[in-house]
């Protein structure tokens, strides 16, 4: 009875503290704090913030890696180990959005802003790993500001007259939601008929992954093919509830673009003057726009993450990262009333537990790094930011 | 004749000839014959012999630039002097040049005794310096008792090297002095007129009043400039300081007129300072835009008399005013508001206030009296959100009911004619 009584004692202190789920591979100061935990949706903010965890490979391959910089995926390659810092954003949109699920409740709306490299992008991969974990639809955009860069086989939109649809990028889209969804997806079905033009259509009842089979055979209707299945969404014919997550969200409401309008070669019609060369912009790509409806607030059972970088405003070397600054007049209020979430930069437990972790794993390989000065050093270069951390931690090698 | 009187006769001769014609210039200018002290001496090159007593030779205290030396000549009459005073006999003596000791002679003319310069004979005890300089005149080497020098010798050769010193400079001529206006000048000049002043008020000193009485404060620049031009062309600016509470009539309208016609020009600002919870609202305008001063001058008034005028004035067309055009932030009318009401569950009324407060104070500038976009505005805005929409720690379960029902006329696409907008049921 004493022993069983001691053991829940024990039990129960190390549930209550605040590093009771941590789980040292070995004791000392040195040591980078990491919790088993490895489930995103089971991390609470008494007990997991600034721990690292490991991210289950189902999760990894299909939600998170999309997420994570080209060079951090290289990395974890590398070195042969994944581990993400569970922080604070993340926990807090990640509560707000447990309780919310049902239909009923209309879209919310997170804005996640902080300097470039400062975690945005993990933090909402985080919440959508969470959220898969959950049972809801992910429909994540990541690369909507290199879409508006480069022209992908852009062609004038049937489905949409006076916009332009950018096929290439809508059959990548396709396949991409594919493979993140593949277990929610043979359950959907479209609650209408889709006409695609005036002798093709896909009936009522068929099955989401018909008409995506059939986008990706016909990439010319790809654009179209994403514009049905918003629409379905917004309707609410979805059971679940859905997560939107969008990186760089301001480059939608931004001026310019890097994709000219006679980029369509065509010949202009008899008494029609040439086109000027003006940019297409986000709100004349399909695309985009379809998107862009799903950030809005009109229709229920979901929820949107998105971040928005001064990567987002193109052709312009903004050095602003507030949020009602880089969307605008315009993109401020169409996203009114939306809850801007900060991601700060690491705080001396989270820096320090980073650069244990790289110590360990093996990225940091210099001697100066294990000193307390080199460790200053560190956290001054990179003034507290993740990817700063990352990009000087590997350029400090033993010579 | 004799072979000596032929010597004689040459030797005069020589003499007359040779006779160096009385420069009446130079004696004019103070270069003295020499004294006929040194009479054995014809061609006395040199020292202009001083006969004051004490007066030591001036040559050795003049500078660099050396006087010509007097040219010592005799006249005929002094010729005929000399032979007088030595004919004793009826034989005319020979006076052999430079051998025969003479007797002195006076001269002729009142030798001009070289005077000190003034300034070297400058007591400071003694003199009073306006007295010497009363007025702006040219610079002058005698008058100024300062051993100034100006000027860069080309080389090491030229005047040994060092600047020229103020004797026959031109370019201190050249340059304007302001030895006509040195603290002795300035004290005569106010001791002068000070029976024409009245005293300061007294009232003026304490804080606040001298904005009260003299709203309008005008700021002009005067430089000085050590160039072959004392001209500036900065001194022409003007610049005109009003406190913006001193403008009488101007009501809500009309300021914010004013300040929405302020905005346009690039000549004008509206500078708001926080003083704790009042704005004190300051119009500053400038002009350079004319050549002289008082132009510039002159256009101010004349530009805040028609600013003042014009925000007085309001025009019928003033009234088709939208939201977007409000100098600032407001609420009433704007999106935020209008997307209040598609909320399908009406909001409690002190949720829509923080909402507002919150709004206003993230979009409000400083000087409106907000805060602008911070950490802590965004952060208020974002709590105020969640409590508007009854999510987060304190609403759970609360309200953001579902939306209203989206009808056939807000379709959002337009090229989706053939859909029917039906919704399923909520489950």
């Amino acid at each position: 009875l004493l022993s069983r009584s001691i053991a829940n004692w024990l039990l129960r202190r190390r549930q209550l503290s605040p590093f009771g789920a941590c789980v040292n591979r070995r004791g000392g100061a040195s040591a980078a704090l990491l919790t088993d935990e490895s489930a995103p949706e089971r991390h609470s903010l008494d007990r997991h913030v600034g721990l690292l965890y490991r991210p289950e490979e189902a999760d990894w391959q299909a939600v998170t890696r999309h997420f994570c910089r080209p060079e951090l995926v290289r990395l974890f390659d590398t070195l042969g180990q994944r581990a993400l810092m569970v922080r604070r954003p993340a926990l807090e949109i990640g509560e707000r959005l447990a309780g919310h699920a049902g239909d009923g409740r209309p879209c919310l709306r997170f804005v996640l802003y902080g300097r470039r490299g400062s975690g945005k992008s993990l933090q909402m991969g985080h919440v959508a790993a969470a959220c898969r974990r959950r049972g809801w639809l992910l429909v994540t955009v990541h690369n909507a500001h290199l879409w508006m860069r480069h022209s992908r086989e852009l062609h004038e939109s049937a489905h949409r007259p006076g916009m332009f649809d950018t096929a290439g990028y809508g059959c990548i889209w396709l396949r991409h939601f594919y493979a993140m969804n593949q277990e929610i997806l043979p359950g959907l079905r479209v609650t209408k008929e889709l006409s695609w033009n005036a002798k093709e259509s896909t009936p009522a009842g068929s099955s989401w992954k018909e008409v995506i089979d059939y986008a990706l055979a016909r990439p010319r209707y790809s654009c179209a093919a994403v514009q049905f299945l918003i629409d379905e969404i917004k309707l609410g014919s979805v059971p679940m509830p859905t997560l939107v997550c969008f990186e760089v969200a301001n480059c939608l409401w931004w001026h310019r673009s890097g994709i000219k309008n006679d980029a369509i070669r065509r010949t202009p019609l008899q008494g029609e003057e040439p086109p000027w060369r003006a940019d297409i912009t986000a709100k004349q790509l399909t695309l985009l726009d379809a998107f862009k409806q799903l950030l809005d607030s009109d229709w229920n059972n979901g929820a949107a993450v998105m971040s928005v970088s001064p990567q987002g405003a193109l052709f312009d070397r903004l050095r602003e990262w507030m949020p009602r600054k880089l969307l605008g007049d315009e993109g401020f209020a169409y996203l009114d009333p939306f809850v801007p979430v900060y991601v700060e930069p690491y705080g001396p437990a989270e820096m320090s537990n980073m650069l244990n972790w790289y110590t360990e794993s093996g990225w940091l390989t210099s001697e100066a790094a294990a000193t307390d000065a080199g460790r200053a050093e560190l956290a001054f270069l990179s003034d507290g930011n993740a990817g700063e951390l990352l990009r000087i931690a590997g350029e400090w090698v033993t010579c | 004749m004799t072979p000596t009187g032929k010597l004689l006769l040459l030797s005069g001769l020589a003499r007359r000839l040779l006779a160096a014609p009385s420069n009446h210039s130079l004696a004019a200018a103070g270069y003295s014959n020499s004294s006929s002290s040194n009479s054995s001496d014809v061609w006395s090159i040199g020292e202009g012999g001083v006969d004051d007593a004490g007066a030591a030779s001036v040559s050795g205290r003049r500078g660099a630039s050396s006087r010509r030396a007097g040219f010592a000549g005799y006249s005929a009459a002094d010729v005929a002097a000399a032979a007088a005073a030595s004919n004793t006999a009826g034989f005319r003596s020979l006076v052999v040049p430079g051998l025969t000791k003479e007797a002195a002679k006076p001269p002729l003319l009142r030798s001009r005794h070289p005077l000190t310069p003034r300034c070297d004979r400058m007591k400071p005890a003694h003199s009073s310096w306006p007295s010497v300089w009363p007025t702006a005149r040219t610079f002058h080497p005698a008058a100024v008792p300062l051993p100034v020098r100006q000027g860069r010798p080309n080389n090491a050769t030229e005047n040994a090297g060092i600047s020229p010193n103020k004797w026959g400079n031109t370019e201190l001529i050249k340059v304007p002095n302001f030895l006509h206006l040195t603290p002795a000048h300035v004290a005569a000049h106010c001791a002068a007129i000070k029976h024409l002043c009245t005293p300061w008020p007294k009232a003026l000193d304490e804080p606040g009043v001298i904005d009260k009485q003299l709203p309008l404060l005008v700021v002009t620049t005067d430089y000085l400039r050590s160039h072959h031009s004392i001209r500036d062309i900065r001194a022409r600016r003007v610049d005109l300081s009003l406190c913006l509470d001193r403008l009488v009539k101007l009501d809500k309208r009309s300021l914010e007129k004013l300040l929405c016609l302020v905005s346009f020009s690039n000549f004008a600002k509206v500078d708001t300072q926080v003083v704790g919870s009042s704005r004190v609202r300051h119009l500053r305008m400038w002009s350079d835009r004319c050549p002289w001063r008082f132009q510039n001058y002159d256009y101010l008034i004349y530009a805040l008399s028609a600013l003042y005028s014009q925000s007085l004035r309001h025009e019928s067309w003033e009234s088709g005013k939208a939201w977007i055009d409000n100098q600032r932030y407001e609420f009433d009318g704007s999106s935020s508001q209008k997307k209040l009401a598609k909320l399908a569950n009406e909001p409690a009324t002190n949720a829509v206030t923080h909402y507002r407060n919150a709004l206003i104070k993230l979009h409000r500038q400083p000087e409106n009296g907000g805060t602008g976009e911070t950490h802590d505005s965004l952060r208020q805005y974002g709590r105020a959100v969640e409590f508007l929409l009854g999510i987060g720690k304190g609403g759970g379960g609360g309200g953001g009911g579902p939306v209203k029902k989206l009808d056939a006329s807000s379709a959002q696409q337009t090229g989706q004619t053939k859909r029917t907008t039906e919704r399923q049921a909520a489950s």
